[in-house]
């Protein structure tokens, strides 16, 4: 038992900040840019900096532990949220596909780029349904000679115009495969970006392939179906308790910042109990999401039977944490906190995505009841 | 960081709630329908080693890490061991006997320790007053000295195993004016002239655990039974949070693994519309509640336990969050376990409504959850 971060990630979150706060700004404007180049310029000058810091080598690289990477994640959900989800769940969850599922020739070609941020990875997973683990993908890949043709509509495809990798999820022969493309692909339409609640600057597009042809090489799977979507929302939701933990510590830092040097009453706000006790309430929850998040993610670690399930616990709890004290951050921000740009009614907007995304809280909360019942 | 407990530590607990499970749980419902403090398991925990399981070995104890010692409580609390029984294992051991481990002369130690380990005697700790409750250093408790003696007047009020106890450490002002600095500790025994227990306060919860006043009326204490200098209560009765924040929060945490467990099968047994109750979503989310409460809570007081064992000094703030949390939102789930159980939940047989009783307690007994919020709006 030890309940200190280590040296490394210390040093690492401490590095993400050097690198990234100077000119955070004008990354997201850049990101924003609604010219593709740009934005995609934007990013990769970002990833390079997020890669200098050690992050890429202790997160893609199996260069430590996950419970180390976890840290390193909420600094930098902390940071910028729209910035982390677009790495992790483009490059990160390409990354841990390719680790897991792919030949040789992709781990030598498309995985160091993406492990160094040197390249853009995207996921096309989520299709019009939502809900991927009852519904059967429509999205198909079907071989034509010596290659495979993948057909199908996919939605909230975070990175799918900046990335060089796009990884795309379909049916082929009645089980999930993917197969990778490149986003200027034949017949691969991208939407422009989409516009989102929050996660400023969006990063979520809408995928068409209308027959878009794949190399043989590049194709994973076919995968048994449930473990393979398991495995994939385990993934993504270790990702988003990251993401919640930044956004909430964002919301709580902004509302603890405004509370101690805004004054009424001829003294700071934080000194009256309605809001004081608030804050108090806050960091509780946010130390107990954090404890939690790191637990589950040293547990993914040991290969402990209960992993999934702590993983679902933290999910729940980490992405409510996240949304409630943002809520109370900007109620502490009070007519500061409702007017656009600030971090607490910024976090407000960003959390909700994170209560939906992956595995949402209602799933995650009968997949808990189901495991205490023994029902798989 | 990593979260893993050793071989021993885990070997001990699963040792701990088999014994509990068969010694010590069958008997609580009885006790705690009729309201009375069982000896006999509390003495067991005595014979097992639990009372003084932190205790160097010289003095009958265990020498347990802190971080075994807050898992037996869980373990007591898993095994379905009531709240009232951990609560006054809580206020001997951690409360009364560690203040004595901590700051008393090897005399007092020699004297007290053993029978407190063994269960021989029992502790209680009198530090809250009618008029002085979270505002610990407004207590109006005397203590004067008179030669070789002190001379306590004063009442202390909401004192766990008060009508039982053996021996108390008291906690007295030795200069008045003084707020914190002028507060000095005692060690009063049974019996002697001018101290008396009131009588025991009916209780919603915890009601196996006896409660009560402790009064002194120019009650004479000899001058050795001060603990440590004058003026050191303060810390002293502080030293105790560490405890109060870990191992006397364990039980509940452990508590409601039991009651999760008896809603699990609760679920499957239950059978409506044709179904057991368990594949509705709504029992689903229910039980989710619960585990997400268990699995939330428990790091929060494994932390203060570890940073305990690593000789670190409290951290005021980490304590009063893991205590704010524990009680104020252990009540949600406890009302689910309760709901889910429908009418055979609200009667005393399925036992759940015991630890819904039980629970109340946890944002109200040793400081509420304002109190903690009012330390953390300090600390921010």
């Amino acid at each position: 038992m030890n309940f200190d971060l280590g040296e490394r990630e210390k040093q690492i979150r401490i590095t993400l900040h050097k690198l990234l706060d100077a000119d955070l700004r004008d990354t997201v404007e850049n990101l924003a840019s609604n010219e593709a180049v740009k934005s995609r310029m934007a990013m990769l000058s970002a990833l390079e900096k997020i890669a200098s810091s050690g992050y890429a080598d202790l997160v893609f690289g199996n260069k430590g532990t996950r419970v180390a990477s976890m840290a390193v994640r909420e600094e930098l959900a902390f940071i910028c949220p729209a910035l982390y989800l677009s790495l992790e769940c483009g490059n990160a969850l390409l990354v841990n596909l390719l680790n897991r599922y792919g030949n040789e020739q992709q781990k030598h070609e498309i995985l160091p780029t993406l492990k160094s941020c040197k390249a853009i990875g995207s996921v096309a997973l989520v299709e019009e349904h939502g809900n991927i683990e009852d519904n059967p993908f429509q999205s198909s890949l079907t071989k034509d000679g010596e290659h495979y043709i993948i057909s199908g509509k996919k939605n909230m495809v975070i990175n799918a115009s900046m990335a060089d990798w796009l990884a795309v999820v379909a049916m082929m022969d009645n089980q999930p495969a993917l197969g990778i493309v490149s986003p200027h692909a034949k017949g691969l339409d991208v939407s422009s970006r989409i516009s989102t609640l929050g996660l400023e600057p969006s990063v979520f597009y809408e995928v068409h392939a209308h027959r878009v042809q794949v190399l043989k090489s590049n194709i994973m799977g076919p995968f048994e179906g449930t473990p393979f979507i398991r495995q994939l929302r385990m993934w993504e939701d270790e990702i988003l308790v990251g993401a919640s933990l930044g956004i909430m510590r964002r919301a709580y830092e902004a509302a603890c910042s405004f509370a101690k040097s805004h004054n009424c009453g001829g003294k700071p706000v934080v000194a009256y109990q309605e809001v004081g006790f608030k804050l108090a309430e806050m960091l509780t929850v946010l130390h107990t999401a954090q404890l939690l998040g790191y637990r589950a993610a040293w547990m993914l670690d040991t290969g402990d039977r209960e992993r999934e399930i702590l993983v679902h616990c933290a999910k729940v709890f980490c992405a409510e944490a996240a949304e409630s004290i943002a809520s109370n951050a900007v109620q502490i921000l009070g007519g500061n906190g409702y007017i656009r740009g600030n971090r607490a009614e910024q976090a407000y907007r960003d959390a909700k995505f994170i209560q939906l995304a992956g595995t949402s809280t209602e799933r995650s909360r009968i997949k808990i009841g189901n495991r205490l019942l023994g029902v798989l | 960081m990593e979260f893993s407990f050793t071989t021993e530590q885990l070997m001990f607990k699963d040792q701990v709630l088999k014994f509990a499970s068969k010694e010590i749980a069958p008997r609580c419902s009885e006790h705690d329908l009729k309201g009375e403090f069982d000896f006999d398991s509390f003495r067991k925990l005595g014979e097992f080693g639990i009372l003084g399981l932190h205790f160097p070995e010289r003095w009958g104890g265990g020498g347990a890490d802190v971080v075994t010692t807050v898992m037996t409580g869980e373990a007591l609390g898993e095994a379905g061991v009531d709240g009232g029984l951990t609560l006054a294992y809580g206020a001997h051991t951690f409360l009364c006997a560690d203040t004595i481990l901590s700051h008393g002369t090897e005399e007092q130690k020699q004297r007290y320790l053993p029978k407190l380990a063994s269960g021989e005697w029992i502790g209680c700790m009198g530090l809250t007053e009618p008029g002085a409750g979270s505002d610990v250093a407004s207590i109006s408790t005397r203590a004067e000295r008179k030669g070789d003696q002190y001379i306590l007047n004063g009442t202390k009020m909401f004192i766990t195993n008060g009508p039982i106890a053996d021996v108390a450490v008291v906690y007295a002002k030795t200069e008045k004016d003084l707020k914190r600095a002028g507060i000095s500790a005692f060690i009063v025994e049974k019996g002697t002239p001018g101290f008396r227990a009131g009588k025991n306060l009916i209780k919603m919860g915890v009601r196996t655990s006896h409660t009560s006043e402790l009064i002194f009326e120019d009650c004479k204490i000899p001058a050795d039974n001060r603990l440590g200098q004058e003026g050191d209560g303060w810390i002293m009765a502080l030293q105790t949070v560490e405890w109060d924040r870990s191992a006397l929060l364990a039980p509940f945490i452990g508590g409601m693994t039991y009651v999760l467990n008896k809603c699990i099968r609760y679920a499957r047994e239950r059978h409506q519309f044709g179904r057991p109750i368990g594949e509705f979503q709504a029992i689903k989310h229910k039980l989710a509640e619960i585990k997400i409460f268990i699995e939330a809570a428990r790091s929060l007081c494994y932390r203060i336990a570890w940073c305990k064992d690593q000789g670190r000094p409290l951290n005021h703030l980490e304590a009063a969050m893991a205590k704010l949390f524990v009680g104020d939102w252990s009540l949600a789930p406890a009302n689910d376990a309760m709901m889910l159980h429908g009418g055979y939940g609200y009667c005393h047989e399925y036992e759940v409504e015991r630890y819904f009783r039980d629970s109340r307690l946890a944002p109200i007994g040793g400081g509420t959850s304002d109190i903690q919020k009012r330390i953390i709006q300090k600390l921010l």
